[in-house]
């Protein structure tokens, strides 16, 4: 039996962005040491807390969902392959259309990859690629355990996967399997809709 | 390339596909059970994994049995390969295994081979039938011999479907009798109750009533069924495998008139069937072991799936312990709560390997594959760490730097610890050991800086899993038939010819549809 793997390369190769650091404010960070993860049950659903997870950056750096959750109203948990078409479309305008704009208003993004190109778990390599490809300059994690797994609720795994979660650890949307189609107008709302802002207040600091 | 690297078949990316899906479950799927949630995280919870993980270590002496050595912490469990090799006999091309609880009756390519298996640690064969078979079924006993039928699709060497009939005993196997039908393609048997029932290809289920000197008279015949594959028989139910659907259920409390009574579907197609109590098991390849309540027989309900490592090929189940041929290993679940014992790989990683049957005498398991019959001892009690990899070769191409994650996982239940090296200065780890909680992962990454010395490296990881000590995976740097867009078929895709004479130069001015194929 001979095995055939039909590779064709649609990664991030070829398309390069000049990333730059990402905007005054934006930066990563750790949790404050007396900050508290939302408490459980979690789940995967609208409506339940997420849990908090650790994961490599390209860099190899561990970053937690609780440095992100901790400083943001809304964060955009966004999972993808390079394999995944439609996550490579998205990846195209996640910086200028949706980090850049909104991070300064609360919003936080994490962008998880769980599989390069060829169908292989991510590696930081590959990781690496994507993120300077793109030109992204929000934390770009590599899951090759695909431990963000369960967030998908056995659909098959199709990406992408954009999970929003509020400041309380909350999911308040959720869409897999597509590109999300204006995600950032979601976001807006989302963002809008805040009770507290933690933006607004540092902001009034 | 080994035939173990050619058969490789994890990642089967038709990227052409946009369609963006890595599984073929159904959203709404009723056999899935729920995931748990991921992990929370609270700094004062108990560490995620126990010593021993649960594995029902109660206190020395109660339920399952302390084994051998000292227990750890107090528990029943003690350090050891759960799953112990025990011991190894040729087979051909196994596609089918049974047994009596005396002998191993395997089905092959070759014909039928058939083993002593009283003494599990030195199999002994004792003959076999020519000609390829596909199934295997003991009978009753005539005198001191076995009656054992074979289903024999046929073949050039000796002719048309047929289904024989051996005396297993003292000497070697006999023949007595053959029941040709060039319309019908005989598969998977069942004996009960001195009624040999046989699953026909597009032909539904065929009742034989067995005489006393074993041979089969047809008695019956219900058509139907679909794609039957396989028959498993409990009191007064066959449960018929339908290799497109499910399980038909037949009631066959009168033998000579056989009564389809329902069907139940699977979520995948079904390869195999096992039957344990109120329990039954349908192996479902890539989609894992569906497990079905037969409390009310006729009605078998859906009620757990359960997602094993590999292809499920084949099940057996008995004693509280499931067992799952799965292509490249075979796995021990907890038929209780369905939770992974064990698993044994039967070959190196990098020989040939496809286990595709097995069968249960007590707590041995027996396993048939490719080139044999293999037999491994569950003890119970018994923890170790259970080295699992998601690879087994690392191909890169020669011409670009590219990197890869050398993905372990320890599916045991004692800590995993694993020394990595590599052979050649164009590849590096970023680290040389791993160490691995059980149920846990880690990964190492594997970086690859042309030139390549050689095209053809090795990663070694030398491990304390004590049924695998060193793992050694090749790492090619070579260009593969891998093919991109734009390429040009070479003489490597000159197996594509029609025609049979090997020739790329046939295959231009066509247009070649490549489909991707693996028995999942």
């Amino acid at each position: 039996m001979r095995s055939l793997a039909l590779v064709v390369a649609l990664g991030c190769t070829g398309e390069t962005t000049d990333a730059g650091p990402p905007p005054d404010g934006c930066e990563p960070a750790r949790a404050p040491e007396d900050y508290r993860y939302p408490p459980g049950p979690y789940g995967v659903d609208v409506g339940d807390t997420m849990a908090d997870f650790v994961l490599q950056d390209c860099d190899g750096q561990e970053v937690a969902f609780r440095d992100l959750l901790s400083r943001a109203d809304l964060v955009l948990f966004n999972v993808g392959a390079g394999w995944c078409q439609p996550c490579i479309v998205e990846s195209r305008t996640l910086e200028a259309d949706v980090f850049q704009p909104l991070c300064k208003r609360g919003l936080a993004v994490v962008q998880v990859l769980f599989e390069d190109a060829e169908a292989r778990p991510a590696t930081r390599f590959f990781c690496k690629s994507w993120r300077d490809n793109f030109g992204l300059t929000f934390p770009v994690l590599a899951d090759p355990l695909f431990i963000t797994r369960d967030y998908f609720q056995d659909t098959a795994a199709q990406t992408p996967l954009n999970l929003l979660v509020d400041g309380d650890g909350r999911i308040v949307y959720r869409e897999v399997g597509t590109s999300a189609e204006g995600l950032a107008e979601t976001i807006e709302a989302h963002l809008g809709s805040a009770k507290t802002s933690r933006a607004a207040i540092e902001r009034d600091k | 390339m080994t035939g173990r690297a050619a058969i490789q078949m994890r990642a089967l990316p038709l990227l052409l596909l946009f369609a963006c899906s890595a599984e073929e479950t159904s959203p709404d799927d009723p056999f899935r059970e729920a995931r748990p949630s991921p992990e929370r995280p609270d700094a004062d919870a108990p560490p995620a994994v126990a010593p021993c993980d649960g594995l029902a270590c109660l206190p020395c002496g109660q339920g399952r049995g302390c084994g051998e050595g000292e227990p750890i912490e107090g528990t029943c469990c003690v350090p050891g390969d759960p799953l112990e090799r025990l011991g190894a006999a040729f087979a051909s091309e196994v596609v089918d295994l049974q047994t009596d609880g005396t002998f191993s009756f395997a089905c092959g390519g070759f014909g039928a081979t058939i083993h002593d298996v009283t003494d599990p640690t030195h199999p002994v064969s004792v003959g076999g039938a020519t000609s390829r078979c596909q199934h295997a079924q003991p009978g009753p006993m005539v005198g001191d011999s076995r009656v054992v039928f074979f289903a024999h699709h046929g073949d050039s060497y000796a002719g048309g479907a047929r289904l024989t009939t051996y005396l297993v005993g003292e000497g070697p196997p006999a023949e007595i009798d053959i029941i040709r039908d060039r319309d019908v393609l005989f598969e998977g048997m069942a004996f009960h109750d001195g009624h040999l029932y046989v699953a026909v290809h597009q032909g539904g289920l065929r009742v034989y009533r067995v005489s006393a000197e074993g041979h089969p008279e047809l008695l019956s015949t219900l058509g139907g069924l679909g794609n039957a594959w396989k028959v498993e028989v409990a009191d007064a139910l066959a449960y018929v495998v339908d290799n497109d659907l499910g399980l038909h259920v037949v009631d066959i409390s009168d033998p000579a008139d056989p009564v389809h009574a329902g069907t139940v579907l699977t979520h995948g197609a079904p390869r195999d069937l096992a039957i344990d109590g109120d329990r039954l098991y349908v192996a479902l390849g890539g989609l894992g072991v569906d497990v079905f309540d037969a409390s009310d027989p006729a009605a078998p309900t859906p009620l757990a799936n359960i997602e094993t490592l590999g292809s499920a090929q084949s099940v057996a189940a008995g004693d509280g312990v499931l067992a799952v041929g799965a292509w490249s290993h075979v796995a021990v679940y907890d038929t209780r709560d369905h939770r992974l014992l064990a698993t044994q790989r039967t070959r190196p990683r990098d020989e040939f390997e496809q286990d595709t049957a097995v069968a249960l005498i007590g707590s041995t398991v027996l396993v048939g594959e490719w080139e044999g019959l293999h037999t491994f001892g569950y003890r119970p009690g018994r923890v170790a760490p259970d080295l699992w990899l998601e690879q087994d070769l690392y191909s890169f191409s020669p011409e670009r730097a590219d990197a890869q994650a050398v993905v372990v996982r320890n599916v045991g239940h004692r800590p995993l610890a694993v020394g990595l090296a590599v052979n050649d200065a164009a590849l590096r780890l970023d680290t040389a050991d791993l160490a691995v909680e059980p149920g846990g992962g880690a990964v190492a990454e594997l970086t690859f800086t042309p030139p390549s010395t050689e095209g053809f490296a090795r990663l070694v990881l030398t491990t304390n899993d004590p049924d695998e000590p060193e793992a050694s995976l090749l790492v090619v740097a070579a260009n593969s038939t891998r093919i991109d867009v734009g390429d040009r078929l070479d003489e490597t895709f000159a197996f594509l010819d029609p025609s049979g004479a090997n020739q790329i130069a046939g295959l231009e001015g066509n247009v070649v549809v490549l489909a991707y194929f693996a028995l999942f």
